[in-house]
């Protein structure tokens, strides 16, 4: 829920297939990875870390990259390119300065508790309600907040914003300091939960991508049930099946639902003059 | 000297791979992350007919080509309605379910334990088995994909292609067809790109599903980024930076480790800064929009 919010704002908003998202994803584990277990902080502040860390290099990504390619004018796929570009370098990056092989932060048996029939560890709660709580709190900000008004609306017409005297620039560094955020959190979680490994990235980017166009692009709350359905669809192919078919269900529903309901389960439909 | 021909059998498989996904990306102006699938459906169509059904690669070849362009036309009418980061994102799915068929069809493809002794072509009874013969066949293979890609970009059928690339509304006007021309396109493409299958799976002799990622994909379609598409010389010299590059870098004298992930850098910091300030590559017609 959280990754495909945060994919989620910076598809919205500016119009990008975000692939830096994975690189994200993969750095915000190794920035955990590196307060937790290499600095050996203690946990709040390496959460702390990691978050400003994150901020700092979804920054960044806007600086380097997305900001010169958006002010000279270029389409939404040769900003994709770029953006792949920047998941290959970052991904490779870390994979010299880490190492290629997997890292974990826990080698610790997890405390679990039993309910209803089901067992559940420490970790798989922390993430289940972390999730929904952060993901809520936002979609309240999201609802209210005067400034994802204007995030939705420069997903619209950017060139608009200006005139209205909104700051263009400060509110791009917003959506993907915000999109750093979500995805940092999203890592931590999972990373202290299975580990990592340099290339990660790009599964949990079609994971998140999938639900986001799952659930429809141009709601919120899609996006988050988007994940919910996809991660009970992919958990009745586990439990039915195997573990070995999830990834075809995962893109098995996306085609289904590109070709049937292309606006999502969720979305809104709309004319053709607005969805281009 | 049998590596410098390896390479150049490398360079021919790349080259069939890179022209066959010019035809979507270059002239079509359609981002595709599939033709890794289309290339390991080859492969594997050949492996299997010739192991299990013992059949000679004349009718091996042909029935890779006609598997490819089958699903390239069942894949095109579900991909095809859409265009941009939609059609983008269908093809990247396809490119997975191909992948996890793959892998986990075990009774069929024996998933990630590969399927080895492919046997090698053979022609009349003299089999092509040394390194030279092989860089033959596959300069042989090479040149009729050329030709025949040759004669579709001088083709009214590109033309109609370039005109929806750049304007698809005002090539309607032009009783041109959308969804025909692409998915003619789609055919031709995944035809095509299962001809470099049939000639890896024969020429390594062993095929998993880890030649056939997405990962591959999205090298693929590096290769048209950063040498340039919508003509012949992009796909061309693209091929022949991507894949002597990192062979260049084998005499810089890194650790192995250390030279791949080195080279993947090199490739993102290039995509990035071609796709800046060169957006057609170092030789294509055509700037991706």
């Amino acid at each position: 829920m959280l990754y495909a919010a945060g994919f989620g704002f910076v598809y919205r908003s500016f119009r990008v297939f975000h692939i830096a998202m994975g690189a994200q994803f993969v750095f915000s584990c190794y920035a955990f990875y590196l307060c937790a277990t290499m600095l050996k902080l203690p946990l709040a502040l390496a959460v702390c870390g990691t978050l400003a860390l994150s901020v700092l290099f979804a920054a960044a990504i806007e600086w380097a990259v997305y900001r010169p390619f958006f002010q000279k004018g270029c389409s939404s796929g040769v900003v994709m390119i770029a953006s792949l570009g920047v998941m290959i370098v970052v991904e490779n990056l870390i994979a010299l300065a880490f190492g290629n092989e997997v890292k974990t932060i826990s080698n610790q048996l997890e405390p679990s508790v039993a309910f209803a029939g089901l067992r559940f560890t420490r970790i798989q709660l922390l993430q289940f309600f972390v999730g929904i709580g952060v993901f809520a709190v936002v979609g309240v900000a999201v609802r209210f907040g005067k400034w994802f008004k204007a995030l939705w609306a420069m997903g619209d017409q950017p060139e608009l914003l200006p005139v209205l005297g909104l700051p263009l620039m400060r509110l791009r560094l917003l959506v993907m300091s915000l999109g750093g955020i979500l995805v940092a959190i999203a890592a931590m979680l999972v990373a202290w939960d299975i580990g990592m490994d340099p290339h990660v990235g790009m599964h949990y980017l079609l994971l998140g991508s999938v639900a986001v166009f799952f659930g429809g692009t141009d709601r919120y709350w899609a996006w988050g049930a988007g994940a919910m359905l996809l991660s009970v669809l992919q958990s009745l192919a586990m439990w039915q099946f195997s573990a070995r078919w999830t990834d075809l269900v995962t893109f098995g529903v996306l085609i289904f639902v590109l070709l049937f309901r292309p606006q999502g389960l969720f979305g809104v439909s709309k004319r053709l003059e607005e969805a281009k | 000297m049998n590596y410098l021909l390896h390479i150049s059998v490398m360079l021919g498989i790349y080259g069939m791979l890179a022209l066959s996904a010019n035809l979507l990306i270059g002239f079509g102006g359609l981002l595709t992350m599939a033709q890794a699938a289309f290339y390991g459906l080859g492969a594997y169509a050949y492996a299997l007919l010739s192991l299990k059904l013992g059949l000679p690669f004349f009718v091996t070849l042909p029935a890779a080509i006609a598997l490819g362009a089958l699903v390239g036309w069942l894949f095109g009418h579900a991909a095809l309605r859409f265009r941009n980061e939609a059609f983008v994102l269908a093809t990247i799915g396809f490119q997975m379910i191909v992948y996890v068929t793959l892998y986990n069809w075990t009774d069929l493809t024996r998933g990630p334990y590969g399927i080895s002794g492919i046997p090698r072509p053979s022609f009349f009874g003299i089999g092509i088995e040394s390194v030279p013969a092989y860089f033959l066949f596959t300069l042989v293979l090479f040149a009729v994909v050329l030709g025949f890609m040759h004669l579709v970009c001088r083709s009214p059928f590109a033309l109609s292609l370039k005109a929806l690339r750049d304007d698809e509304a005002a090539a309607q006007t032009l009783a041109i067809c959308p969804k025909g021309q692409y998915i003619r396109a789609m055919v031709f493409s995944a035809a095509v790109a299962a001809v470099p299958g049939v000639c890896f799976a024969s020429y390594i002799t062993y095929i998993d599903p880890t030649s056939f990622t997405l990962t591959e994909s999205i090298f693929i379609a590096c290769i048209l980024l950063v040498g340039g598409s919508g003509n012949l010389k992009g796909p061309m010299a693209g091929v022949a930076f991507m894949i002597i590059l990192p062979e260049l870098l084998r005499f810089v004298g890194l650790p192995d480790a250390v030279a791949a992930n080195l080279r993947e850098i090199i490739y993102g910091v290039l995509l990035i800064v071609l796709i800046y300030i060169k957006p057609k590559g170092l030789a294509g017609a055509y700037a991706i929009k």
